[in-house]
């Protein structure tokens, strides 16, 4: 079905009878490729650039100057700008990635404005404002291909290769941490995604794509000058993939297509329906983002996939991931804190409380709102560092990692809200937790060479979602789960992460009486297999019926622990928790 | 000899303006168009040149007085003999299409508002009417379009002696300019907030 | 270099870092606030001179019927009582440009008002719906990054506006004040420090002391935080958008004289503002004033040993104040 995208190689034969439309094609290819690298950048890794048109002009000067300076083959210039724009990428993404979203967009504003002034200005080097000229036309395999015609079948190739190679992505244990990444770096980090590196090497990716679409260019009009690498290129990209929506591939290039289109159209219509000369189309594209972000903030694509068939998708039949099993001996302790500390501002919230998980028991931690259950619980996770205190897992110090290098020591948890990616199906949603037992990088995955691996980590999924009894629901979109059928996925992300220590944080919340037996059978049955279980909750009832023991806290320190009925029975509890509860 | 550079958007140039008057010059050349053109020459004013000031014919526009206002007296600035086509000797090959074209344009848009930038226009059209009518008669762009735009070629090349605002074009085969410069350039200095010929290179 | 060079390179840096400062700061205010950063500010700041121009030359500026368009889409947005807002201000904004055609002076305070007006139609108009429409109707890192892709496209916008409107050529307002305080500082510079001296303590003095201004604030950290202050979150915003749009207008007024103004001449402008406001984290208002400062004195320097660099050069400024601004996160990370 996809490869029907090579069938965009026959239209520069319908069209080359014009060839004013085969020099749109040409450029429709081009804008295509960078609208593609926004794709990965903003669709799936929710970060975005303002200077993709930067890149593309580092590997336009660099094919461009190796061309004139050395004489050597353009495709050395392709090397040599690939690895350019990469270097300049790896720079600026060192720099922001781990700061917060804005920082990134921010600082491509700024590279992207300097490197045009540098352009321009560096009239030794680049030739200015008017630009290197006369640079040799592209030849493969010994056809020159110095007309739009010829040109437009490389381009053209290109481009739907990017398209196999980034469906390659997004149906694979990266485009799905991306996707996490962008809903929610949190969830993504717990089940063993660096959200840093990974956010990186998209971006490094992007700027490579980009880069690829800059050595097109340069080759094609063999003449570069700054200006199609300015600000307003950059925004122009943006407002394509944007408009088109950016959260799909047929969306980016819808985009493309419509704004490479209607470009020269909207040139010479806007004066004349305005009366006046003046850049309109600036003025218009403008008005379009802001109308889009408005009105369509997905683009107008999705308008037209309602209408297009549904693709069925399968169920992998592979032989699922082999995880570890729980085993070892029941009742030895697996996680441990010693006098965990927190404090926020003035407010202690977490004040030396100290517990131990033993194998195959589910310890349930309990007390009143503000008591600092939920601050204890993200301190043992990683997902806030300790100012005190130790934490060990399976004996080893755990103490202030962050969640995705201790979520593959055999560590899972869910979240008090359930965070589930609603643009994903439930079956991706459960395959997001097999990141951390997959090894496919980025090359594989775009070269296609992980699909043994994607099949086994859908199995391995498919048999979690089994094992909670979502298994009719694996296709459907994870937005149409009802509240209990998000808590059961969860759960089975966790099973399918091979996680043998299982923090739940409020599992019940938000549930119906009939559902919160069905999770409480399930929780038992785990327990029972092995798995040893850490839950935070309110709900009493939940709580007695199903923990072996309780710890209960209060003004965050621990004031009992022990079975739920010595609990019940200790007057300090009764005093801070329960009478509190029989009160409201 | 120095040069330095700033950007049409730059707020302040002072940093170049003192650079270049440390080297205390007899002269200065700004190479910028229309307004932005101003605050080099009013830094330089403020900070106490007195020497010549050049600028390029890029600031022949009505705008560059207005925003320059005292600041600009004197500028000295080679220009398209149109901008001060009344004050042209009556000799003076282009000052009646010159004044012609003034005429038709203020017409149009108002007094005082024609530039030398839309006289360049005009002249394109003056050497693309004729060839053009003559390039048509050789070959039909609705049959053979390569044919008709190397007609076309040819006959802009074949256009000699052509009087036009900016000078008299006589193109050739190796000759896509057109101009001679004692025709198509004059020196004009800013006086009394008005363009003042200084003298033609005739 | 002698001592009279660095003196007056020294001035010059200060005049243009205060202008930065300020409008990093009222960067960082409408971040805070609403987590919109407000590229279009350099439009903003263009429009109040170029308006008043036009005003002074007797004709009525296309940023007029610009807000006026913008504050019946407010009105229609808003519907009911709080439609009155937009329509009597819209009205009011119409009189005012009509009494300044006879009366110049008025002319400063129409063009003043006009882009007060503008900005709060802006956030009303484009940013607020967004915020509405978003999860929980709170800040997520998504909604933030649709804000900064809707303020470039706003910024295109009003720029290409800014050049149908006013053409492509720039203009100078007579400066309020003629001649020159001391060598290299004129006396309309001086007014740009007074007034950039006066904003700052003024913002410290609100967000310090006035109850308004801490529940501002407050509206910056939540809606539950807004809430319980007594402010409701979009009025906070149409605060902070109507406190950064009267710096942004006033810095333009007081500047244009020196600068000249044009369509084009505010982007550059709000640039470096956001360099500064970078440098400060996009969080503090002094560390964002001091980088403002910072930019302007790199700016003279570079203009004076490598002029045909600078603009590229300002952007060098962020490598450090990223670099160190990542590993302070990464400390917190791990």
């Amino acid at each position: 079905m996809r490869y029907g995208w090579f069938l965009l190689l026959l239209l520069p034969l319908a069209l080359s009878p014009f060839p004013f439309y085969l020099t749109l094609l040409n450029f429709f290819a081009l804008s295509g490729l960078v609208a593609l690298s926004l794709y990965v950048l903003t669709g799936l890794g929710g970060m975005t650039s303002f200077a993709q048109a930067a890149f593309m002009g580092v590997a336009a000067y660099a094919t461009a100057l190796l061309a004139k300076g050395t004489g050597l083959s353009p495709w050395a210039g392709l090397l040599l700008g690939l690895l350019l724009t990469l270097a300049f990428a790896l720079v600026l993404g060192l720099l922001t990635v781990r700061l917060k979203g804005h920082f990134l967009p921010l600082s491509t504003i700024a590279w992207q404005v300097a490197l045009y002034i540098l352009a321009g200005n560096l009239v030794g080097l680049t030739g200015g404002h008017t630009g290197l000229t006369d640079l040799p036309a592209l030849v493969l395999l010994g056809l020159p291909l110095d007309t739009p015609f010829r040109y437009a079948f490389l381009s053209l190739f290109l481009l739907a290769l990017l398209v196999l190679a980034l469906y390659n992505l997004r149906e694979s244990r990266l485009g799905r941490a991306l996707l996490a990444l962008r809903g929610d770096a949190l969830t993504a980090a717990s089940f063993g995604v660096d959200p840093a590196a990974l956010r990186l090497k998209a971006f490094l990716l992007a700027g490579g794509i980009a880069g690829l679409a800059g050595f097109l260019y340069a080759h094609f009009l063999r003449f570069v000058n700054p200006t199609p690498f300015s600000l307003e290129a950059s925004i122009k990209y943006l407002v394509m993939a944007v408009a088109g929506g950016v959260g799909t591939i047929p969306g980016v290039l819808l985009g493309a297509a419509l704004f490479t289109g209607l470009e020269d159209w909207l040139k010479d219509l806007l004066p004349l329906l305005l009366g006046r000369q003046g850049n309109y189309e600036t003025v218009a594209y403008g008005l379009v983002l802001a109308g889009i972000l408005l009105l369509a903030p997905k683009g107008v694509y999705p308008f037209l996939a309602r209408f297009s068939p549904k693709g069925e998708g399968r169920l992998s039949k592979a032989e699922p991931l082999p995880l570890p099993t729980p085993s070892g001996t029941p009742g030895e302790v697996v996680l441990e804190a010693q006098g965990l500390k927190k404090a926020f501002g003035g407010l202690l919230a977490v004040n030396g409380v100290s517990f131990a998980l033993r194998r195959g028991e589910i310890l349930a931690l309990i007390g009143p709102n503000g008591a600092g259950k939920s601050t204890t619980f993200h301190l043992v996770t990683g997902a806030i560092p300790p100012d005190g205190g130790r934490v060990f897992l399976f004996g080893r110090e755990i103490t202030g990692l962050p969640p995705h290098r201790i979520h593959p020591l055999g560590l899972g948890r869910t979240f008090q809200h359930p965070h589930i990616f609603p643009e994903m199906t439930v079956l991706e949603n459960a395959a997001l937790a097999t990141y951390a037992r997959t090894r496919a990088g980025f090359l594989r995955v775009l070269f296609g060479l992980h699909r043994e691996e994607e099949a086994r980590a859908l199995a391995t999924a498919y048999q979690a979602l089994k094992r909670v009894g979502l298994e009719d629901l694996a296709l459907e979109a994870a937005s149409r789960l009802t509240a209990g059928q998000q808590r059961l996925l969860e759960i089975a992300r966790l099973l399918a992460s091979g996680a043998e220590i299982l923090l739940l944080d409020e599992p019940g919340a938000g549930l119906r009486a009939g559902e919160k037996r069905e999770l409480a059978h399930l929780l038992k049955a785990l327990a029972r297999e092995g798995y040893t279980v850490l839950l935070v909750d309110h709900d009493m009832d939940l709580v007695m019926g199903l923990a072996d023991r309780v710890v209960v806290m209060n003004y965050g320190e621990k004031i009992a622990e022990g079975t739920p009925k010595e609990v019940q029975r200790n007057p300090l509890v009764r005093a801070a928790y329960l009478g509190e509860v029989e009160a409201a | 000899m120095v040069s330095e550079r700033y950007n049409r958007t730059d707020t302040s140039v002072t940093g170049q303006a003192l650079r270049i008057l440390a080297r205390r010059p007899d002269a200065v050349l700004v190479g910028a168009s229309g307004t932005p053109a101003v605050l080099p020459q009013r830094t330089l004013k403020e900070r106490g040149y007195a020497g010549l000031i050049y600028q390029t014919h890029g600031v022949a526009n009505p705008d560059f007085l207005r925003v320059g206002g005292k600041d600009v007296e004197g500028t000295l600035l080679p220009a398209g003999p149109i901008l001060v086509a009344e004050q042209l000797p009556g000799a003076f090959p282009s000052k009646r299409v010159a004044l012609d074209y003034i005429q038709r344009y203020e017409a149009r848009y108002g007094i005082g508002s024609y530039s030398t930038f839309g006289a360049h226009a005009w002249d394109a059209w003056l050497i693309l009417k004729p060839a053009l009518e003559r390039a048509l008669k050789k070959a039909d762009p609705e049959k053979d379009l390569a044919a008709f735009r190397s007609a076309l070629r040819d006959e802009i090349e074949a256009t000699k002696g052509l009087v036009a605002t900016h000078g008299v074009f006589t193109f050739s085969k190796e000759d896509h300019l057109g101009l001679r410069f004692e025709d198509a350039a004059v020196m004009v200095q800013v006086e009394g907030g008005r363009w003042k010929l200084i003298r033609t290179f005739r | 270099m002698d001592a009279t060079i660095l003196g007056l390179l020294f001035l010059d840096a200060l005049q243009n870092g205060v202008v930065y400062g300020l409008l990093a700061l009222a960067m960082v205010l409408v971040f805070a606030v609403t987590r919109v950063i407000l590229v279009p500010i350099g439009e903003l700041m263009m429009f109040a001179p170029l308006s008043l121009v036009w005003l002074q030359g007797g004709k009525l500026p296309g940023t007029l019927w610009l807000a006026l368009a913008l504050g019946v889409a407010w009105a229609l947005l808003t519907r009911g009582r709080g439609a009155l807002l937009p329509l009597l201000g819209g009205a009011g904004l119409f009189l005012l440009f009509l009494l300044a055609l006879k009366a110049p002076p008025v002319a400063y305070l129409a063009a003043l008002l006009l882009v007060v007006y503008l900005g709060v139609a802006t956030y009303r108009v484009f940013f607020q719906p967004m915020r509405a429409a978003s999860p929980e109707g709170e800040h997520r890192g998504a909604t933030v990054l649709a804000y900064l892709i809707m303020a470039v496209g706003l910024h295109v916008a009003y720029q290409g506006l800014g050049l149908v409107f006013f053409g492509p050529e720039q203009f100078r307002p007579a400066p309020l004040v003629e001649g020159e305080a001391l060598v290299g500082l004129s006396w309309q510079g001086v007014l740009v420090l007074l007034f950039a001296l006066a904003a700052a303590g003024g913002l410290y003095l609100f967000f310090r002391l006035s109850l308004y201004g801490k529940a501002l604030l407050a509206a910056a950290e939540s809606r539950l935080g807004a809430r319980l202050c007594g402010i409701r979150p979009e009025e906070a915003g149409m605060v902070a958008f109507a406190i950064a749009s009267l710096m942004a207008a006033l810095s333009g007024l007081l500047l244009a004289p020196l600068i000249n103004a044009a369509y084009f001449m505010g982007f550059m402008l709000g640039l470096k503002g956001f360099v500064a406001a970078i440098l400060g984290g996009l969080l503090s208002y002094p560390v964002a004033f001091l980088g403002a400062l910072l930019v302007g004195l790199f700016e003279s320097f570079t203009s004076f040993y490598a002029s045909a660099y600078k603009e590229a050069l300002v952007f060098l400024l962020l490598v450090p104040a990223l670099l160190v601004q990542s590993l302070r996160a990464r400390a917190v990370e791990e």
